[in-house]
């Protein structure tokens, strides 16, 4: 089992998981995901959410999660670029964050 | 009424929060210095720079969106045209943050969003002094991401099935759709299969009902996201060499 694949296990309602490089090409996927689509659009984010993070001043982006009435979107960033998971829409998105927080790190 | 925020305020780790309306503006606020107003509407006109992007993927309404810095968690609750935000430490029970959120929400629908929303430029209120100070973060912060090896399910590529509809009769074939989108990466990178169907979706149509005759129509709208003279002219090129075929 790849990594990928042990972190979409941490829930039921995680779909897919895909993993970029940092010029945005995708290295890896699994899952029921867009991966090209998903990649992307989690890299055009970015440019906004780096903007937060100058703005606060308060550290890096390490991870977000952004959920809709229908999905779940959870990113993690790193040095090398980054990991995007898509899911069923969840009430307490930043659990699930933090939880795929930890099964990538634990999977290092 | 900016009692309101009290309960997310009193979340062990929550350093301010703040109600802003859909000009940005802070409605409500409990914030702790260096955190103003002012910096809020710029983070909150950001957040829905993001909510605005993820639409290429979901249609449906943005609700929660948490942002996880070295020092600090951001969490926004959008309530309809008004944009919840959350400043805490990134220590803080993501369970108890999530409950103060939802409690805020019933307070403000309670309240009628229309009374927040007309509270647009009477100017931001100050703090009740109830914050905690922000504490550094303990060991949250995300390295390097692992690789590993192996892949499995392939991608679903763009198609004239995408919108869940039978393509049209004429519709102009999966096969140059993907010759499309190709020619578009080559000038925009990984962002191109999105833009494409971003800007099919523009004109009022599907992937699937891309026919000949509307087809000059879906090479300008795309072109419209090309503002580069030398990419246009390059994907014009190669969108008359996939036409002559």
């Amino acid at each position: 089992m790849s990594e990928l694949d042990k972190v979409l296990k941490v829930s039921p309602g995680l779909r897919g998981i895909a993993r970029s490089n940092s010029s945005g090409s995708i290295e890896e996927f699994t899952g029921q995901v867009d991966a090209e689509s998903v990649c992307a659009v989690a890299s055009m984010c970015v440019q906004h959410l780096k903007r937060i993070e100058e703005l606060l001043g308060c550290g890096e982006l390490t991870s977000w999660a952004l959920t809709t009435e229908n999905t779940g979107f959870y990113v993690h960033h790193g040095r090398e670029g980054l990991i995007a998971i898509v899911g069923e829409a969840n009430k307490n998105p930043d659990a699930l964050l933090r939880k795929t927080e930890a099964a990538i790190r634990g999977g290092r | 009424m900016n009692d309101i925020l009290d309960v997310l305020i009193r979340v062990p780790g929550v350093s301010g929060a703040a109600l802003c309306n859909q000009q940005g503006e802070c409605v409500l606020s409990q914030l702790i210095p260096p955190f103003e107003p002012i910096l809020i509407k710029k983070v909150v006109s950001e957040v829905r720079g993001v909510f605005q992007m993820m639409r290429y993927l979901d249609d449906s309404e943005p609700q929660f969106l948490v942002l996880h810095f070295d020092d600090v968690v951001v969490a926004v609750r959008q309530i309809e045209e008004l944009t919840l935000i959350a400043l805490a430490v990134s220590t803080t029970n993501s369970t108890m943050l999530g409950v103060g959120l939802n409690v805020v929400n019933l307070k403000i629908l309670e309240h009628g969003i229309a009374n927040f929303e007309l509270a647009a430029g009477t100017g931001s209120r100050s703090g009740s002094g109830l914050q905690s100070t922000p504490r550094p973060a303990t060991g949250t912060t995300s390295g390097p991401i692992a690789r590993s090896e192996g892949t499995s399910i392939s991608s679903p590529g763009i198609s004239g099935s995408d919108s869940g509809q039978q393509p049209a009769p004429d519709f102009i074939g999966d096969e140059l759709v993907q010759h499309l989108v190709k020619a578009l990466a080559r000038q925009l990178g990984p962002a191109a299969k999105v833009v494409f169907k971003q800007q099919v979706k523009h004109i009022g149509l599907t992937v699937g009902t891309i026919t000949p005759n509307n087809l000059s129509s879906v090479v300008d709208a795309v072109l419209q996201r090309l503002t580069d003279q030398a990419k246009r002219e390059a994907f014009l090129t190669e969108v008359r060499a996939l036409l002559r075929r």
